[in-house]
Parts: structure tokens; C-alpha cells; sequence
């Protein structure tokens, strides 16, 4: 048996997502000594998808007076105001959503030992688990490692999970399957050095249609729209691209960068695009710093000249296109033959369920079944029965949705009814898979550090009333989507929605009541089509009648094949004001006490508990990012000394030289690479032979220790040499952050 | 050290409590620290088949009204566990579900909540050093029937499934009836904090 997951899992990880967990772990111990600054450990930490939740700068509000929670770590920080022992979200990437059964089990088994046996799925196909300690991430990044998943810029400003339609490769509607290309893209961007230096988070999509929802493409920072062409009687793949949409508090739709960029330019255009957003994004005020504004600020006639002049002076990479060749010419395949739906006995309740919970796929005989989960929570046992239904039925065929459902695809139609009763054993089997049931929440008040309202004690509880009524709803009403965010923010998408909420709060009298704001008029549709209009804030409590006077309204009001967004815009806001104006008036505490408070909470409603978002990340310089690795690279050297390791404490030191002084070319010039002689050559030229590195005193003598290793490693690996590299590597590494400090005119220690 | 440990009292056939009461039953623990350990918050999970119910998140584990297989039941899984045997630490978690379920049969929102004390299940959550394989459970056996020893006296252990990506349970059986007093009297040196 193995002592460690590290040691068990050694072969089974890719070598550098292990070399860097090891970094990251190395951090962590930086910082548990307070050797490294908690604003960078921050960023680091968010790099790797690990976030904080609610309650975890130390106290917490219990309903009647804000007491501190006295974490046994003490004064220890894993960020600003961010304790170290404070439970913590860990948020994991799937790219375009693709799961495999091995993925899923491990997944099952992580959320089981580290967290609270529930896997919950996001609104960016990502998972996210809850309550996990620091301590624990490491291991918990290596099992994921080890089945091919990662958390690395799931968080932090970087490129997050690259989204993409569920139904990508089997749609009756798509242009072409977008899965290899978002696959490629989010490998390629994966830890790329162009997207480490933005001021704010980078979102990406692909969509293979442009009029159902797909992946969402107009609300989205980098949005690529499946398009062909025929060029000399040839078909031609080709994308068109947006830029700059976003939700958030101000929500942008997204320009058009490029009509056609072939699939051999997806790549050069996202990392020009990248460069662009590092170099004149805002990095100062995050509320400014998403690339939307920078596209409206610039004009995207001007934005496009910049990303165009990018893309012509970027050095050719290889990697931009060798993966074409490798597109298999089916990216899936099915496990069992197709066959049609047979006379078979239904079970009681499929019907329903295949109405809203079946897509027949373009592939005759086949279909995609949605797995509707509840505010897109599944348990460790669950996920463990649905990898099992995977296995019989469409092996590694599964994908998370933007709605945060799970979706199985090439489900031969003849399996559907013996498919459904496996679902309904599990718990699995809710009918009204993208309806008025299936509503979208962000986690809201109950874990996040934001939020203002219970958006999930409101999806939650109009859930369970909506469900109750689903049998008698007119069809008008059961269509419609509600998603609801826990504040302004918009991470349950509320903008696109017919009907949106995201919370705030009003005051009566001494007391605070909490409210959601009532946004109306989204469409999903079209990729996003358009962002709904707000309307007032209403009493979260009240909130279930305001829903069904809108809704009786609309069904009464309607004229023949009016959707919902016309009738609202015919209504208009004043008229929806004054239909809500009867729960907009506020009673006093004492006439009516239940108003005040949130769903799904006793507690007297405070918002004392809101903290400093970690949605942005701290934007902490590249050079800080960089150093730091350098500095755990370093702390690796100190631990293979002391385990007598003298071969790799003399390697990893001189590897912390090499990783320090990248970390100060970069500050110059962003394209050199990760091949020892170019950093030396480009160090050299740039920050010796110029006197840049030199101080006061020792002038060149630390840059030296580097060359003099680079010229001629150590005939011996002796425990000397290694002392003697590791000492030389402390003072290049302290030499470098001086020659940062001065060269980018911060002054330090002036004489 | 294992990853997680933990023990579960199952509630008497027919007990189902309603999720929404447990709310404020833990929030009200947590204002008056009426559980050992550091309380953080509750957690509402009513809304999925068969999970954890309503959670209360603690420092040092969980407590949770479970739902798990459908038999409703009081849950503690400890995280990070610091005793110095397995036995002391299945012992301090059995002694946190007993508490909780003293508290619990207090209250009027709950009435008739009864425990099947016959029964508690160990729940070892760690797929590296205790895979649920019948080596491992036999590997684990002494400090198993130690723990049942000192919990009921006399008392048998069954491994509960054998599905081997499931965490490793056993189920502790004691020979005779125990009440939740007495229980709380052989566990009284335990504790979580």
C-alpha cells in the first residue's frame, strides 16, 4: 500500500500538471512559514481553483450578533482576510463539459473525502465542491490529475473553463461538431504564459449554432460561432468570432472580431487576443478590468486593429495548429447500436419525462437524455449509480450543461424506458429538464462570500411549488427559464433568462429584509440573444406570488404565438412596476417578522456576512506569479537537501535560477522561452550586459552564479555543491526581485 | 491518520423528520454552542434523493441529519481526525451523534424521534489506507471490534458492501438493548475538541 497519493499516483499524472501540484504545495508551506505574501499566495491559490467561502475571514453573523469562529490555525492566512482553516470551495474544470466514467468515480470519491459527499455543477460545465480544507487540495488535484482533470485557472484571472453546447456533435442544427476545437483551444490556453497577466477573468465558448443557446457565445469575453464556407467547390470550417460580451453587473453583448477566421487561426487570434487584453486591459479597478469594457472603450474597429497587428508580430507555434491532423473524424462513438423507440412497456411518469428530457440526436436511433439535477446538486452515491447507467448504456459519453444538469448522449431510442427506471431507482429520473423547474442558481448566501440574497433557498423552494403544478401549466408558462443569482454579479446568468432575479436588500424601519430584483425579458436563445430589463425589487418571500401573478398575467394577456420577451416588452416597465407595486411597500418588522427573512435560513437577515469577493482574484503582477514559483522551486531544493538528496536539491536550485530569471526577462519581453540557454542568453543581454541587475554592492556577482552554472553543472553532486547551489540560488532570487523593484521604478531601501 | 472517519445512528423505522424544522434546530446550536467543536454553519442538502439532509459544518467534521439509502439517521463524519487511536476517534464521533441526538429529542418540532441504538454504522472514508476490501477490513478488525467493545460490550461487525468503490462501513451490532444515556456515559471521555 502506498503512504501518499503523490506516490500512488506518480505514474498515472501527466508530468507537469504533478510538477505543478508539487509547486503549489510548495506555496502552501511558503506560506504556512510566512514566506510568501498572503496577496500572491492569494492569486496563486485562486490559479488553482481554490476559492473561499463564506465565513472565512473569522467570523460570522448566528442571528444575533456577529461572533468570531476561531479557526486552530490561528492568525494564518491563506489570502487577505481569508483564514487558513476556513472551509473553502474547490471549483474543478471540464473542458466543454466531457466526462468520462473514470472521471466521474474519482469525482464521487473526492467529494466523499475531502467535502460533503455532493458534487455540485456549475454554470460554466465546471464542478465545484464545498467546505474542502487547504490541507487537502494537493492530494484532491492529484486524484483529479490522474483521470485527466485539472484545476488550474478554474479561478483567478486567467481563462477559465472553456463552455460548449452539450449537444455539440449530435445536434440536428449544428454546423459542425465543436468539441475537438474546444478541446484544443482550452488545452492551448491551459497554463499559457499570454494569459497569466490580465486584469480580470477571461471567459471562452464555442457554439455550433447561432439561433438556440448553445454555448451562449454573446455573453462571452471570447466567443467562437461554428461557420463553413466553400472555397473553389471545397468546404471550408471556419468560426466567427465575438468579443467582449459578459454579464456581470453591467451586462455587454459581444462584438464581432472576425467574420471568418479558419480553424488553423482559433488559436494565433486567442492568443493575440490575449496579448491585447493583458497589455491595455485595466488591472487597477477590477469593476473596469473585464476585456468588455476594454472593447468599448477602444471601439471594436480599433480593438481588431490591435489584435490583427498582435497576431501578425507573434512568433509561428507549432501547437496553433499540429492538433488538426489529430481530429478524429468521429470525436465520439456510440457504445451500442441505435435502435427505435419499440412498442416496450413505458413506465409510469416516462412520458413527461421524454418530453422534456429527451433530444433526438441527428444520428438515427439515437438520443441525448438530460439528467435533471436539483440547483445542480448530485451525491457522491448518486454520481457513482450514473456512472454505472454510463457504462451500460453510453459509456464515456457524458457531459455537464451550463444549466447545470448532466446530459447522457447516444442513448439508443429502444433503451429510453429501461434507461428512465435506472434514473428513477437513483433519484435521478425528475422530468422538466430545461422548463420552469429546472431553475439555474448561483451558490449565493449559502457559500458564497458575496452574496446578498439565498438564491439557492429561492430556486429551491420554487422548485418544489412549480413541480407540484407542473402537470396543470399551460405550456406558454412551463417553457419559460428562471435563473437567480445571489447578487448583482450574475453568476446564475438572471440577464438571460425570461425571468431573472438576483438579490439585494432594502430597509424597514432598524431591519434589513432581503429582496430580489425582478429582471424580465432575457433571451437564452440565439446564443444569448439579448439581456433581460429590471423591473423592482420584491421581499425574497414574496417572490413565489410575484411569480405566479406574472405568469397568470402572461397566460391571460398573451396574444396567439407571442413569446414572453414581446409580451414584456409590450407591457412594458411601468405596467410590470405597477403589478408588483403591491409587494414592494414595505411592513414594519413587528407587523409582519416572517418578511425578514431569507429562504431556507432562521437566522434574523443580516448582511454583515458579505466579504470581499474573490472573483477577481488580487491582480498581482506577473513577475510576482513567476517569482513565486521560483521561490517554491527553491523551498523544493531546501527539502531534497534535507532528505539527502543532493542530486535534485542542486538541479531544483539551479532550476529556481533559471524559473527567477524568466520571471524578470518576461517583464521585458514576453515570448522568450522555457529552453535554459534562451533565458540566459535573453537575461544576459537584457539585464547584465545593460547593468540593469547590478546593485550598489555586489553589482553583477549573483547574475554570475547563474551563468557559472549554466556553463558547467557540477561534477559531483556532493552535499557541497548542493548547499552551495542552493545558497547562490536564495541570493539570485533576492538579487531579482530587487532588479524588479528598481527597473519598474518601485524604490526599495533608498541610500 | 485516515481522511475521514465517521459513525452513524440510524432513526427508528417510521421516523422521518421534516428537513425544513432541522434548520433551525442547528442554527439555534450554533448560537448557543450547544455541540462540542467550532459550528460554522448549516447546510440545506433536502433537496437531493437520499443525501446528507441538513448538514451542520463544523471545524472538525460534520453532523448531518443523513438520508442515505433512505434510512434517516444521525451522521458525524470527522475530517481531519487527531486521536491517537481509530477507536478514540469513532468513539468521539459516536459520542457527537449522541449528543446531537439528545439535543434533537428535545424539541418539539421533532416529536417521537426515536433512535435505533442496537446499531451504528462506521463509515472509514479513505480509499488509500482503508479500501473497502475484505483485507482491509480484516487488517482493520481489532480496532474495530476494540471500538464496539468499549461502545456496547459485547457486539459483532459486519462489512456492509462490497462494492469496492464505496467507502469501507462496517456495521457495529450489539448483542442486547443500550439506552442513549448509558451510551453517553461509556463515550463520556471522548470528544471531538
Amino acid at each position: 500500500m502506498s503512504e501518499s497519493w503523490k506516490a500512488a499516483l506518480q505514474d498515472r499524472m501527466p508530468q507537469d500538471w504533478s510538477h505543478e501540484i508539487d509547486i503549489f504545495e510548495g506555496q502552501m508551506e511558503l506560506r504556512r512559514q510566512d514566506r510568501l505574501d498572503e496577496k500572491v499566495f492569494a492569486e496563486t491559490r485562486l490559479r488553482r481553483g481554490v476559492y473561499g467561502q463564506r465565513y472565512d475571514n473569522g467570523q460570522r453573523h448566528d442571528g444575533i450578533e456577529t461572533r468570531p469562529l476561531d479557526f486552530p490555525s490561528g492568525d494564518l492566512t491563506k489570502g487577505p482576510d481569508t483564514m487558513w482553516d476556513a472551509p473553502g470551495m474547490q471549483r474543478i474544470k471540464v473542458p466543454y463539459g466531457g466526462l468520462s466514467i473514470a472521471q466521474m468515480e474519482a469525482l464521487a470519491d473526492l467529494a466523499e473525502e475531502y467535502s460533503d459527499a455532493i458534487l455540485h455543477v456549475t454554470t460554466r460545465q465546471d464542478f465545484q465542491l464545498h467546505y474542502v480544507h487547504i490541507d487537502d487540495t494537493p492530494d484532491l488535484m492529484r486524484r483529479l490529475a490522474a483521470v485527466g482533470l485539472t484545476t488550474r485557472e478554474a479561478c483567478g484571472n486567467s481563462v477559465r473553463n472553456v463552455t460548449a453546447c452539450p449537444l455539440a456533435g449530435v445536434c440536428r442544427d449544428q454546423t459542425f461538431d465543436v468539441t475537438p476545437y474546444s478541446a484544443a483551444l482550452a488545452n492551448f490556453l491551459l497554463g499559457h504564459d499570454d494569459v497569466q497577466d490580465f486584469g480580470r477573468k477571461f471567459k471562452v465558448a464555442f457554439s455550433g449554432c447561432e439561433h438556440h443557446a448553445c454555448a451562449l457565445v454573446n455573453m462571452h469575453d471570447l466567443g467562437f460561432l461554428a461557420r463553413t464556407r466553400e472555397i473553389n467547390g471545397e468546404e471550408q470550417r471556419g468560426f466567427t468570432i465575438y468579443v467582449g460580451g459578459g454579464l456581470g453587473t453591467v451586462p455587454h453583448q459581444a462584438q464581432v472580431l472576425e467574420e471568418f477566421a479558419t480553424v488553423d487561426e482559433i488559436m494565433p487570434i486567442s492568443q493575440a487576443v490575449s496579448r491585447v487584453f493583458a497589455r491595455h486591459g485595466e488591472k487597477r479597478n477590477r469593476n473596469r478590468a473585464r476585456i468588455k469594457f476594454l472593447v468599448a472603450s477602444l471601439g471594436i474597429e480599433e480593438f481588431r486593429r490591435l489584435v490583427r497587428e498582435e497576431r501578425e508580430s507573434l512568433p509561428r507555434d507549432e501547437a496553433w495548429t499540429d492538433w488538426i491532423d489529430d481530429i478524429p473524424e468521429e470525436w465520439e462513438r456510440p457504445l451500442r447500436a441505435g435502435m427505435a423507440l419499440n412498442g416496450s412497456k413505458r413506465p409510469a411518469g416516462f412520458d413527461e419525462w421524454y418530453r422534456t428530457n429527451v433530444y433526438r440526436q441527428r444520428q438515427p436511433g439515437y438520443s441525448v437524455i438530460t439528467v435533471n439535477l436539483p440547483l445542480g446538486d448530485i451525491t457522491s452515491w448518486q454520481m457513482r449509480q450514473l456512472a454505472d447507467i454510463a457504462r451500460e448504456y453510453v459509456s464515456d459519453n457524458v457531459r455537464t450543461t451550463v444549466e447545470q444538469n448532466i446530459v447522457l448522449r447516444w442513448v439508443p431510442d429502444a433503451d429510453l424506458p429501461a434507461l428512465y427506471s435506472a434514473l428513477q431507482a437513483v433519484g435521478l429520473g425528475d422530468a422538466g429538464a430545461g422548463t420552469i423547474v429546472d431553475i439555474t442558481a448561483c451558490p449565493g448566501t449559502d457559500t458564497c462570500k458575496l452574496g446578498i440574497a439565498s438564491s439557492r433557498g429561492l430556486a429551491a423552494e420554487l422548485r418544489q411549488r412549480l413541480a407540484v403544478r407542473n402537470a396543470t401549466m399551460p405550456d406558454a408558462v412551463k417553457d419559460l427559464k428562471i435563473k437567480i443569482s445571489g447578487c448583482f454579479n450574475s453568476c446564475g446568468q438572471h440577464h438571460v433568462a425570461d425571468i431573472g432575479f438576483f438579490g439585494n436588500s432594502r430597509r424597514s424601519g432598524n431591519h434589513k429584509v432581503p429582496h430580489f430584483q425582478v429582471v424580465l425579458g432575457g433571451q437564452w436563445d440565439e446564443n444569448a440573444g439579448s439581456f433581460g430589463l429590471a423591473m423592482t425589487a420584491v421581499p425574497a418571500k414574496s417572490v413565489p406570488q410575484v411569480l405566479d401573478a406574472l405568469t397568470d398575467r402572461y397566460v391571460a394577456e398573451r396574444e396567439r404565438g407571442e413569446s414572453f420577451q414581446s409580451w414584456v416588452r409590450r407591457l412594458g416597465r411601468k405596467e410590470v412596476r405597477a403589478m408588483f407595486q403591491q409587494w414592494t411597500k414595505l411592513p414594519t418588522y413587528e407587523e409582519k417578522p416572517d418578511l425578514f427573512l431569507d429562504w431556507g435560513d432562521s437566522r434574523s437577515y443580516s448582511i454583515g456576512d458579505i466579504g470581499v469577493g474573490e472573483c477577481a482574484g488580487e491582480v498581482v503582477s506577473l513577475f510576482s506569479i513567476e517569482i513565486s514559483k521560483a521561490e517554491s522551486e527553491h523551498f523544493d531544493a531546501l527539502l531534497a537537501l534535507d532528505e539527502g538528496d543532493y542530486r535534485q536539491a542542486e538541479g531544483r536550485s539551479y532550476q529556481a535560477m533559471l524559473m527567477a530569471a524568466r520571471a524578470l526577462v518576461r517583464t521585458q519581453y514576453l515570448d522568450v522561452s522555457l529552453e535554459a540557454d534562451d533565458i540566459v542568453s535573453e537575461f544576459r543581454t537584457r539585464f547584465y550586459d545593460t547593468e540593469l541587475f547590478f546593485d550598489r554592492f555586489a553589482k553583477g556577482k549573483f547574475a554570475r552564479y547563474l551563468f557559472a552554472r549554466h556553463a558547467s553543472p557540477p561534477a559531483r553532486n556532493g552535499e557541497r555543491e548542493a548547499r552551495q547551489r542552493i545558497e547562490e540560488a536564495q541570493l539570485f532570487i533576492e538579487a531579482t526581485h530587487s532588479a524588479e523593484a528598481r527597473v519598474n521604478g518601485v524604490i526599495v531601501n533608498p541610500a | 491518520m485516515l481522511q475521514r472517519i465517521g459513525t452513524k445512528l440510524f432513526l427508528k423505522e417510521g421516523c422521518d423528520p421534516d428537513p425544513a424544522a432541522l434548520i433551525p434546530i442547528m442554527q439555534g446550536w450554533i448560537q448557543r454552542r450547544q455541540l462540542p467543536g467550532l459550528l460554522i454553519d448549516v447546510a440545506d442538502y433536502s433537496h437531493v434523493h437520499h443525501g446528507p439532509g441538513i448538514m451542520l459544518i463544523c471545524n472538525e467534521g460534520d453532523l448531518s441529519v443523513d438520508f442515505a439509502e433512505g434510512r434517516p439517521g444521525i451522521l458525524y463524519m470527522r475530517k481531519r481526525e487527531h486521536a491517537p487511536t481509530l477507536p478514540d476517534g469513532l468513539l468521539a464521533c459516536v459520542r457527537q451523534c449522541l449528543l446531537a441526538a439528545e439535543l434533537l429529542q428535545r424539541e418539539d418540532s421533532l416529536p417521537g424521534l426515536q433512535l435505533d441504538l442496537r446499531q451504528t454504522r462506521v463509515i472509514l472514508s479513505d480509499r488509500l489506507r482503508a479500501p473497502n476490501t475484505p483485507e482491509a477490513f480484516a487488517s482493520r478488525r481489532g480496532e474495530l471490534a476494540l471500538f464496539a467493545y468499549r461502545l456496547y460490550g459485547d457486539a459483532s461487525l459486519d462489512r456492509v458492501h462490497d462494492d469496492p468503490r464505496e467507502s469501507l462501513a462496517v456495521s457495529v451490532n450489539a448483542a442486547g438493548e443500550h439506552s442513549l444515556a448509558e451510551l453517553l456515559g461509556r463515550t463520556a471521555t471522548a470528544s471531538v475538541s
